[in-house]
């Protein structure tokens, strides 16, 4: 309950990046659309991309910046002085993080899906970028979450640029780092992939779920050792 | 077969520090601070900007970690989530999320696991209490006053046992002070604990049992008022005397009654004096401290008139 509560506090107070998340593949789709409404598919493809990355971009920076924001405005003090551990808490800053993830998911769905009408092209392309860009969104969230714990947040989110590049670099010899892998997917689903399935590879997915758990689980650990960054202190 | 008699079971204090430090690199926020607020207390915590009492507080709600020593809230260590739920805390600024001061009043009671039709019922006698007149308008909206009112009712919704309060009449005006006042009056009657941080010395004078003082992270003194305010340096002496004194100034009053107020010590003098003169001693009062004496002591410096 505690959880539910303090995320929607948390969803309700970013409500407006929330409208903007919402709105940026609306406008994209537009533009497309605007002077004739058969967009050519190379033209979809690179939108489609460009949304994508887009994500991962905001995600981390909300990630990486919401922890700090609400420490400075002290409205962490309004939550952990009543009865939230700050696990939950945290847990609470990184579902919020998820929920605008899965806004912005949904709204590259819906949009993704007229393109992909007026274009030509199947469906399941788009069902399986946005999936593989949602599963990004939980590695990109997780590490935010986690670098803010000890790093103001612009350092926090280029803490996780660099970590994603650095894991994406060593992928490409080890092929043991989903992050190569979904990013790689994510860039060669051409518009006419039957299954959405069978363009997501589930080791890709795995691991990149398994990293997310170890940065939150790691996050948690170091948030409950340290002080709040109250701005009188 | 009983092993412990149950008559007077031993009170665990509502809050503990016990050798308590917050350290920032060099610089000590919080020196070996030990005291503890008893159930059923108010006490006092009184010092300058910068002498510890909020580190002290945010210590106790696990805001901040300790560089040494220990301290329980309620029986259970500093920073205790579960803990927190029976503790109402005022922040000397206070913060809401965005929403009406009736939703931030659901929300801080939800979040210490109240539930509705209870939280709903509270929820409207806090709003009543503190006369918050547009429970609908955004809380952040409020004046700085108001916001602090509304904090205040956040922090007692869920009934708490312990009340720990940072500043909580920083922002209000004469009528809210004066509400306060009872407000703590009525939350000592149920038996409640009250620790709370102030500059306000006369309103610590009229609600504390006990008060500490805190002087650059170090506990100066704790007491009773009684206890701090008691041996003051001077005594008092109504006399009917029909001219002066000498070697003692005195007040001249209607009815030859004039008063003297000489040193501690000086005052058997004084009264021999006084009967040598054919006066007649009526009364002999041993001068207390004000608070306010005491707090310029504690802090180590003068006031302009003792200068």
């Amino acid at each position: 309950m505690s959880l539910a509560l303090v995320t929607l506090a948390l969803v309700r107070q970013n409500r407006w990046i929330l409208l903007m998340l919402v709105l940026w593949p609306v406008a994209m789709a537009l533009i497309l659309l605007w002077p004739n409404a058969a967009p050519d598919q190379d033209d979809v493809l690179s939108v489609l991309h460009q949304e994508c990355f887009y994500a991962l971009a905001l995600v981390s920076v909300t990630g990486a910046s919401q922890l700090g924001n609400e420490q400075r405005s002290r409205r962490t003090v309004f939550v952990l002085a009543r009865s939230v551990s700050r696990a939950q808490y945290l847990l609470c800053g990184l579902i919020s993080t998820l929920l605008a993830s899965l806004t912005f998911t949904l709204s590259f769905l819906s949009c993704g899906f007229v393109l992909i009408r007026e274009s030509g092209g199947d469906y399941a392309a788009v069902i399986a970028m946005a999936a593989l860009q949602f599963f990004l969104c939980i590695w990109f969230a997780s590490f935010g979450v986690f670098f803010s714990v000890f790093l103001p947040a612009i350092l926090a989110a280029v803490a996780v640029s660099l970590c994603a590049g650095a894991l994406f670099l060593l992928g490409r010899h080890t092929e043991m780092f989903g992050m190569t892998r979904l990013i790689a997917e994510m860039l060669t689903i051409p518009l006419n992939l039957t299954e959405a399935a069978s363009g997501i590879s589930a080791v890709g997915v795995i691991s990149i779920l398994g990293q997310s758990v170890f940065a939150f689980l790691l996050a948690t650990y170091l948030f409950n050792r340290r002080d709040l960054q109250l701005t009188e202190n | 077969m009983l092993l412990f008699s149950c008559d007077n079971p031993p009170v665990a204090p509502a809050l503990q520090f016990d050798q308590a430090s917050k350290r920032y690199g060099a610089q000590t926020a919080l020196n070996a601070l030990t005291l503890s607020v008893e159930p059923g207390e108010i006490v006092g915590f009184l010092g300058p900007n910068g002498a510890g009492k909020s580190t002290a507080i945010h210590l106790a709600m696990g805001f901040l970690q300790l560089s040494g020593g220990g301290g329980t809230m309620l029986g259970k260590p500093f920073g205790d989530a579960a803990a927190r739920a029976r503790v109402g805390y005022l922040p000397d600024n206070p913060a809401f999320f965005s929403g009406t001061a009736k939703d931030a009043m659901s929300l801080a009671g939800a979040l210490n696991g109240m539930r509705n039709p209870r939280l709903r019922t509270r929820t409207k006698e806090m709003l009543a209490a503190f006369s918050i007149d547009e429970p609908r308008k955004d809380v952040r909206k409020f004046s700085r006053g108001m916001q602090q009112r509304a904090a205040f009712a956040a922090a007692l919704v869920h009934e708490p046992e312990l009340l720990i309060l940072d500043e909580p009449t920083s922002a209000l005006d004469p009528m809210g002070i004066i509400e306060v006042r009872e407000l703590l009056h009525a939350v000592r009657g149920e038996g409640h604990s009250v620790f709370f941080s102030s500059h306000q010395l006369s309103e610590v004078e009229e609600v504390c049992d006990r008060v500490a003082f805190l002087r650059s992270g170090k506990l100066e003194r704790i007491g009773t008022l009684d206890e701090l305010t008691a041996g003051g340096a001077q005594v008092e002496i109504m006399a009917r005397i029909p001219g002066d004194v000498t070697g003692f100034e005195a007040q001249k009053m209607s009815d030859q009654r004039a008063r003297f107020l000489v040193p501690r010590g000086g005052q058997r003098e004084c009264i021999e004096r006084i009967w040598a003169n054919g006066g007649e001693v009526l009364s002999l009062t041993q001068q207390r401290r004000s608070l306010e004496e005491l707090f310029i002591e504690s802090q180590g410096f003068e006031s302009k008139e003792a200068r």
